[in-house]
């Protein structure tokens, strides 16, 4: 709880800095806020309780999504300062509405309740909302703005309808209550399973896993490319640690009927998103399609639904927000380098001028394959574990031969950066900026040597 | 007071049921159906809405007051949803001078 | 009695196509307030009376108003709007009509389980839904005070109008 009341103060606390106008503050004082929290969360790991009616609980799978989260929101905000340097207002408050965000990104990640859910998910898109729309001159922006509130207020009811059937059939939002009264019924009704399937559909809509994922490869590419680098990694690490607690709480005794669902979900996310990322010339829209067949990944982890999933989509979420990062914070540098330009060509003799840049990039990149040694590996490796633990040998054949498939692209890029002849210059890199690609890359490498610090966390 | 809680006896459930989802189904179809951005919205809203007829229905049909908390919360977050969906829509209008969802295309790919 | 509910039901039915369909965002907008209200009219006989006053508050008054403004301001009160091609609207149609169709198929043989439903005529009263919100549901009452900031910080963030210097 202390946690996040710190977030939401000092989230508050950036909105009257920014009558200073001063950035010198604003920085420092969301990395502060970040750290604190971050300090507040660790402090409760192993100390599980539950507070408000049991309306949330803190338990150790929260407090590692919520450490996760603080972290990448941390490596963010520490690229803000280079982002925002040329742009006068407004940057206290996207900072502040940042730390909302997260704000809501802890309720999901330790709610207990329906209404929690719902709130959660919705403190956490609104903001995101804004942010996306936050370069308000740029159409393209404005665009992705809106495309994502359609989306997500869509996918808000239709996640509600499904609450509303669950609780029509059960009478309670509370998530042990449902899970009791699954057990003990004999024969459910209808529009308990229409819940299930609808509730399933406003998470995939949210965690952008396929056939609703189309919005996100448009938005990605529209908004910022530092927002997008946050809604890529916040989102997902917070509705996946939100997606696992309700499936493998509330709707476990009843796994025959959605793992169907999710089977199918996963086989359409990592054909679409793989061979759709195999015709895309645009870096960002590459890496909207490689987030979109992370999701099937880690969807892996929820069909698998045994003591391996948790710490298997933990690692997972984390090595992907490690990579992705420093993914986008490259991409940030050369677009500004190019006049805007993030074609695959803009990448092109990367290397020769820039070494620093190409490796943290193709650490980053290696990660999202998941080649050894670096952390996305090992991510790659718990999920799949998990999934055969679970008998789903097939669908995990099939992830396999995706994972070779993503290769091909990543690929693409590395050769780019370091076979091809281009008329690079010599970027400059900002202190901050450079310090944050490098503690994501050497992270990225850590946990990928030593991954068993992590893995057994959860 | 009595009358009409009497009366609400004699309708099934089911019949509440019949009228939101097909509430709902408008609202989809309307979503889809149109292409002026603020009609969308409103359509949106439509289906809300008949999430929380829905919602009161089941609470007072459980005699459970959770159902009607919920409704409240649906209306903070619709109400904090269309103040930032109008104005996405308002700054938009102002860049482009319409709110005709088919310019989006210029993100198509 | 119960006939009332039939009526409203068909009112809201209609209310509710008459915003899909109008062509001009006005008639929308004055289309989907009368459902509202014949919302309101349900939430009396589900005996919700503090909820009807609410709905008739925040939706009626404050948001329906706020979409009316918003059209009238920025001058969108034509039915200028293009017509989609009629293969589009076909199969909007037709996924809407196939959408609530599963949906029913769901609701058929609905046991709602427990004894027959007791309704207690107090329950939507204030007194009782203001110790059910205060007691139980005071979590998420304290977290969407969060909720309503950033979406009042985002609303001005973006609705701010200033010269392009950017």
């Amino acid at each position: 709880m202390a946690a996040l009341i710190s977030i939401a103060v000092f989230g508050i606390a950036l909105l009257y800095i920014e009558l200073t106008n001063s950035k010198k503050i604003q920085l420092p004082l969301a990395v502060v806020g970040l750290l604190v929290t971050l300090g507040l969360t660790v402090m409760q790991w192993n100390h599980p309780s539950s507070s408000f009616n049991n309306m949330a609980v803190t338990d150790n799978y929260s407090v590692a999504f919520n450490a996760s989260i603080l972290l990448s929101t941390m490596f963010v905000v520490l690229l803000s300062a280079y982002y925002y340097e040329d742009v006068k207002q407004h940057v206290a408050e996207i900072m502040a509405l940042m730390l909302f965000t997260v704000f809501g990104a802890f309720l999901i990640t330790s709610f207990s309740n329906m209404i929690m859910l719902f709130l959660g998910i919705e403190t956490l898109s609104i903001p995101l909302y804004v942010l996306a729309g936050s370069k308000k001159f740029s159409l393209r922006s404005n665009e992705a703005s809106f495309k994502y509130f359609l989306m997500g207020a869509f996918a808000s009811a239709i996640l509600l309808l499904g609450i509303t059937l669950v609780y029509g059939a059960s009478a309670t939002f509370q998530l042990s209550a449902i899970s009791d009264y699954v057990n003990n019924t004999k024969q459910l009704p209808g529009i308990f399973y229409m819940g299930i399937i609808l509730i399933l559909v406003g998470f995939s809509f949210k965690v952008a896993a396929a056939p609703f994922h189309f919005w996100t490869p448009d938005v990605y590419e529209g908004s910022p490319t530092l927002i997008t680098a946050f809604m890529a990694t916040v989102v997902k690490i917070a509705g996946f640690a939100a997606f696992y607690r309700l499936f493998s709480s509330a709707f476990s005794s009843i796994a025959t009927f959605w793992e169907p669902l999710l089977w199918g979900m996963i086989i359409l996310t990592l054909l679409i998103s793989n061979f759709a990322a195999l015709l895309q010339k645009g870096v960002k829209r590459l890496l909207a399609y490689s987030s979109i067949s992370h999701a099937g990944f880690l969807l892996l982890g929820i069909i698998a639904l045994n003591k391996l999933s948790a710490g298997g989509i933990f690692y997972y979420t984390l090595a992907y927000s490690l990579a992705t990062i420093p993914a986008f914070g490259v991409l940030i540098l050369v677009k500004n380098h190019r006049n805007s330009d993030d074609s695959i060509d803009a990448f092109n003799g990367l290397a020769k001028k820039n070494p620093l840049l190409a490796i943290v990039m193709s650490v980053a990149l290696l990660s999202m394959a998941g080649i050894p040694i670096t952390a996305g590996f090992f991510a790659k490796y718990y999920i799949f574990v998990a999934a055969i633990d679970s008998g789903y040998i097939l669908l995990t054949i099939f992830a396999v031969l995706a994972a070779v498939l993503g290769v091909f692209y990543y690929f693409r890029l590395l050769n780019a950066m370091f076979l091809k002849e281009g008329e690079a210059e010599k970027i400059k890199i900002p202190v901050v900026f450079g310090i944050s690609l490098l503690i994501t890359t050497i992270l990225t490498l850590a946990m990928g040597v030593f991954p068993d610090y992590i893995i057994k966390l959860l | 007071m009595g009358q009409i809680t009497s009366a609400i006896q004699l309708i099934p459930i089911e019949h509440y049921m019949i009228l939101c989802l097909t509430l709902f189904s408008i609202g989809v179809m309307g979503v889809l159906f149109r292409r002026n951005a603020i009609v969308i919205l409103m359509c949106i809203e439509l289906m809300l809405n008949s999430v929380n007829l829905l919602l009161a229905a089941f609470s007072a049909y459980h005699a459970d007051a959770g159902g009607q908390i919920f409704v409240f919360f649906i209306m903070v977050v619709a109400a904090a949803e269309v103040a930032v969906g109008l104005s996405i829509l308002v700054m938009m209008k102002r860049n482009n001078n319409s709110v005709d969802i088919n310019l989006l295309s210029r993100l198509k790919g | 009695m119960s006939l009332l509910f039939y009526i409203l039901a068909a009112l809201s039915v209609l209310t509710g196509l008459g915003v899909v369909l109008a062509r001009n965002p006005i008639n929308s907008v004055l289309s989907l307030i009368a459902c509202f209200l014949t919302i309101a009219g349900h939430y009396v006989l589900l005996n919700a009376q503090f909820l009807a006053v609410v709905h008739v508050i925040v939706y009626t008054g404050a948001i329906m108003v706020l979409f009316l403004f918003v059209i009238m301001l920025m001058d969108m009160n034509r039915a200028n709007e293009p017509h989609k091609k009629w293969t589009t609207k076909l199969a909007a149609t037709l996924s809407g009509c196939l959408l609530l169709l599963v949906l029913l198929a769901s609701t058929a043989k609905v046991m709602l389980g427990g004894p027959a439903p007791v309704l207690s005529p107090d329950m939507g009263l204030i007194k009782n839904l203001g110790m059910v919100l205060y007691r139980d549901y005071l979590y998420p009452f304290e977290t969407s005070a969060i909720l309503f900031l950033s979406a009042m910080v985002g609303a001005m963030v973006l609705g701010k109008h200033e010269p392009k210097k950017i």
